[in-house]
């Protein structure tokens, strides 16, 4: 530890001052957020009626069928979305990992879905998809089919995942491609000098020496997806909401302040545990059976 | 250990540059051999061709007599020590070790001898359960190369693996290899840039220039005896001059005619008329006392600069002949006068007769 | 040998794949969009039977798409100047001073990316109600800012970081001013950074969905809320053709103009990283 000189404490006072319009102001508005719904879930902050502690909100939603339901609907998504994300940016990033012609331009193909905003992507897939769009058209054209398909807000959500993993993966490449890449030649070669196969490289090389990036990876694409409501209402089943919708339903339909508070509580601890416990699967899975 | 040939090997990239051509060379079993050569010889292309990193554009590769050119790294029968080492940063010392013969499917018993014998053998046996990072950059390359011996494979490839230790530790590790190399007996082939390293550890040392084997012979060999300028250029210093050679005197001693003066030659070749380049090293001068003038085999030069090494010193002269400009260089235990004339003789054997001119 | 050739055969197939996913669906939304309303496009015709600028006209005129664009086109400026200003110092702080909890600070500085955008959304609608703030503009333009902040921080830190020490203690040495010092040594290396961030943060700020819509609803739109409007339940294909090439184009030729002053700009990068 250093000692507490006048200079330190002028250091300090510097790097609060330098802390606080960024880091302060995220701190004080997420924090209020959090807070808020925490509050609200409990009883306070009420818009109609008396703000005092109680269970109430949450009894009546954790009894709810639908929160059951789009709780485990919303983990399978972003399990799903997260696993499907980063395994085919893994393959992306070994294919990219050393330049061949063409390969710039195939990475600046890759992350183009980033740009495309959410929205517009759903009504993409939408023009695809739909009843009239280009898959149907196609089938038809080539009398396959003789009537349209109808595979939009299929039942299980697989267009959600598809646009999940559609607008996650070049995140995950993102994320992914810069350790990858730093693994020296040499290491490879050494590997296949000692008889390794090429997934025997992947499973015991690139996995554990990329294990930090691909937990990243993991956890940012679950909570990603884990927080849909776009994808949800345009391409996803009707059956069945996801949190964010659920939520959004709750209170803007039923006008539940605090029963929404109820969802939003449940969805960041489902969408934090989700994403640590796929961290810390990843983990042991990775290094766990070193043989 | 494993005896290798190499048969023609050429190898040419898409772009046309000839990497490699019509590389030829019988390594004996047990034996160290040494690609020498300045960067971007193909001494790297060939010895990764050898492991079966590069596919080569014609010629074979054969270990014990077995063609092993189309085999893949994984199968052939040869482990390679890297320049950067190339250990697993996330393994400890005894699973980098064990991680050849565990991909080989190996008996647990088989894998423990094996681990026992490579940590005793480069004796790191304190050192099994820590990462690589914890290791002094001898203590890894090391471990380098016992998890290449832990592949028991016939032929081990060295890729430079000196370059990256400081000069102290590189002098001893030079040491420590060529006696395991001695005692444990397997058969390496040996990259490097250096040529002290190549001198001291080989039995037989390759120098190679663009793809090319200029001069495949023993270091003592390659150095008295180079084969053409190239070779004595890059090995040593050496005086490389033309000579214009005349009858022989007496059997294999010939007269030459030089820019410095006539030398008496000692050489089994017919040389009777031949235009020559020939060199002599620096330390073969002798500085002769009160010499009278024209004394055989001796030339007279000034002193032009010196540099005092401790155990030597080099001298760069001018020698006092009509029209030349030309410097040579010798080597004395003493400095010498600036300026100072000295005269100097060459022994008939001091000689190297290179190629035509 | 075989390994490139594998190689091109696989881009080749990628491209066509990408072609396919990129340009098809795009080339649908815009022929949605000039379909003629009189002559509509229905099965079993493979393409429209009349193509008109009439929905693009209708939609300028009749909805409040203008309303939107000019809404959507002031808030993203703003946001993203205000983010960058904001980020700056700890961004600076980050790559340039050294303090305890540095780690947990940028960990921290990551939570707008962690709670998920609807709850920020909704319980950031609820503070505003508690406090009684009605104002939807600005209160966007704090949601925007603080939902940005992560991305604009991160960019600016790597830019700070490569600022090199001995130019500042070079640029001292010689007597330079404190805003020499900050032109000669940070400026030329920080612009690419800056840039970045906030071309980054407006084409987000553009994009943005979830606080728009909660905050917003339902009388301040955006662009992505009447793309919504169009999508989900009330589903007007031409409609919402029209609006997603109006949200996307633009963003697409911004960042095409970004790759290229990036690209320009890297010679002032590397020569201020020497």
């Amino acid at each position: 530890m250093r000692a507490y000189s006048p200079s330190n404490w002028k250091h300090t006072g510097v790097v609060l001052l330098c802390l606080l319009p960024g880091l302060g102001l995220i701190i004080l508005l997420i924090g209020t957020v959090i807070s808020m719904a925490v509050a609200q879930s409990v009883g306070y902050f009420n818009f109609s009626g008396p703000s005092e502690f109680s269970l109430i909100y949450w009894q009546k939603q954790l009894a709810s069928p639908f929160l059951h339901r789009s709780v485990l609907y919303s983990a399978k998504i972003s399990l799903l979305s997260s696993l499907i994300s980063v395994g085919l940016a893994y393959m992306f990033a070994m294919w990219l990992r050393r330049p061949f012609p063409g390969s710039t331009m195939l990475g600046g193909l890759l992350k183009a879905p980033m740009m495309v905003p959410g929205l517009v992507a759903a009504f993409l897939l939408l023009n695809v998809i739909a009843f009239h769009g280009f898959v149907n058209e196609f089938l038809l054209w080539t009398n396959i089919i003789s009537k349209p398909l109808r595979m939009q807000n299929d039942s299980f959500g697989t267009a959600v995942i598809f646009l999940q993993v559609w607008k996650q993966m070049p995140f995950a490449l993102l994320v992914l491609i810069g350790p990858v890449q730093s693994i020296h030649n040499e290491i490879f070669d050494a590997a296949r000098d000692l008889g390794a196969s090429a997934w025997t490289r992947f499973r015991k090389i690139v996995l554990p020496l990329t294990l930090t990036a691909m937990q990243a990876a993991l956890i940012l694409v679950f909570i990603r997806a884990a927080g849909d409501f776009s994808f949800q209402v345009i391409v996803g089943p009707r059956e069945v909401s996801s949190m964010a919708q659920y939520m959004y339903t709750v209170q803007r339909l039923y006008g539940e302040w605090n029963e929404a508070a109820v969802v939003a509580v449940v969805l960041m601890t489902m969408s934090l545990t989700g994403a640590l416990l796929l961290a810390a699967v990843s983990q042991f899975l990775v290094t766990g059976r070193r043989r | 250990m494993a005896r290798l040939e190499i048969r023609e090997v050429s190898k040419t990239y898409p772009n046309g540059f000839r990497a490699l051509e019509n590389v030829s060379i019988d390594v004996k079993s047990g034996e160290f051999l040494t690609l020498l050569g300045p960067s971007g010889c193909g001494k790297t292309t060939l010895l990764k061709a050898i492991a079966g990193f590069h596919p080569v554009s014609s010629g074979k590769f054969l270990i014990d007599g077995k063609d092993v050119t189309t085999d893949s790294p994984e199968r052939r029968d040869t482990a390679m020590c890297f320049q950067s080492y190339a250990l697993f940063p996330h393994m400890t010392v005894a699973e980098n070790i064990l991680f050849g013969p565990r991909q080989n499917r190996l008996s647990k018993s088989e894998c423990d001898v094996r681990l026992a014998d490579s940590l005793r053998q480069v004796d790191l046996e304190a050192h099994s359960d820590k990462l690589p990072t914890a290791l002094s950059g001898g203590q890894q390359q090391r471990v380098g190369l016992a998890r290449a011996m832990a592949m028991r494979p016939g032929v081990i490839l060295f890729d430079e693996p000196l370059s990256n230790l400081d000069a102290k530790l590189r002098h001893q590790v030079r040491f420590e290899m060529r006696a395991l190399q001695a005692e444990l007996g397997f058969t390496a082939i040996y990259v490097t840039h250096d040529q002290a390293e190549a001198l001291a550890m080989s039995d037989r040392i390759a120098v190679m220039k663009a793809g090319r084997i200029e001069q495949i012979a023993p270091p003592s060999d390659i150095y008295d005896r180079p084969a053409n300028r190239f070779v004595a250029d890059f090995i040593g210093a050496a005086n490389i001059i033309s000579a214009e050679f005349m009858a022989t005197d007496t059997a294999n001693m010939w007269s030459a005619r030089t820019e410095i003066g006539t030398f008496k030659i000692a050489s089994d070749e017919n040389l009777t008329g031949k235009k020559r380049y020939i060199c002599w090293r620096p330390e073969s001068a002798e500085i002769v006392e009160n010499a009278p003038t024209n004394t055989e085999n001796t030339f007279t030069a000034k002193v032009v600069t010196q540099a005092y090494q401790g155990n030597v010193t080099d001298i760069v002269m001018r020698p006092v002949t009509d029209g030349s400009n030309d410097t040579v260089s010798i080597q004395t235990r003493k400095p010498e006068t600036i300026r100072a004339e000295l005269s100097i003789r060459l022994a008939p054997d001091a000689f190297s007769v290179l190629e035509d001119v | 040998m075989r390994r490139s050739k594998l190689n091109i055969l696989l881009v080749a197939i990628l491209v066509i794949v990408l072609v396919l996913w990129l340009a098809v669906p795009f080339g649908m939304a815009l022929l949605w969009s000039l379909v003629d309303p009189s002559k509509a496009w229905s099965y079993p015709d493979l393409l429209p039977q009349k193509l008109s600028f009439v929905r693009w006209t209708e939609m300028w005129e009749t909805t409040n798409l203008a309303l939107a664009m000019g809404h959507s086109y002031t808030l993203a400026p703003i946001v993203a100047v205000c983010t960058l200003i904001l980020a700056a110092p700890t961004a600076y702080a980050f790559a340039r001073l050294d303090f305890h909890g540095k780690t947990a600070a940028q960990m921290l500085s990551l939570l707008p990316l962690v709670v998920p955008e609807f709850v920020t959304a909704l319980f950031f609608t609820s503070l505003l109600y508690k406090l009684g703030i009605y104002a939807k503009f600005p209160a966007i333009v704090l949601g925007h800012i603080v939902l940005f902040l992560p991305y604009a921080i991160r960019i600016l830190t790597v830019s700070f970081a490569q600022v090199r020490q001995d130019l500042i203690d070079a640029a001292r040495d010689l007597g330079a001013s404190p805003w020499a010092r900050f032109s000669s040594a940070f400026l030329p290396v920080l612009k690419p950074g800056i840039l970045a961030a906030l071309i980054i943060v407006f084409i987000q700020s553009i994009e943005e969905f979830a606080i728009s819509f909660v905050v917003g609803s339902p009388d301040f739109t955006t662009i992505p809320t009447i793309l919504y409007s169009y999508l989900g339940d009330n589903f007007i294909r031409p409609n919402a053709a029209v609006v997603s090439l109006i949200l996307v184009v633009p963003n697409i030729i911004l960042l095409l103009i970004f790759e290229r002053l990036l690209k320009s700009n890297g010679a002032v990068t590397v020569g201020g990283k020497g």
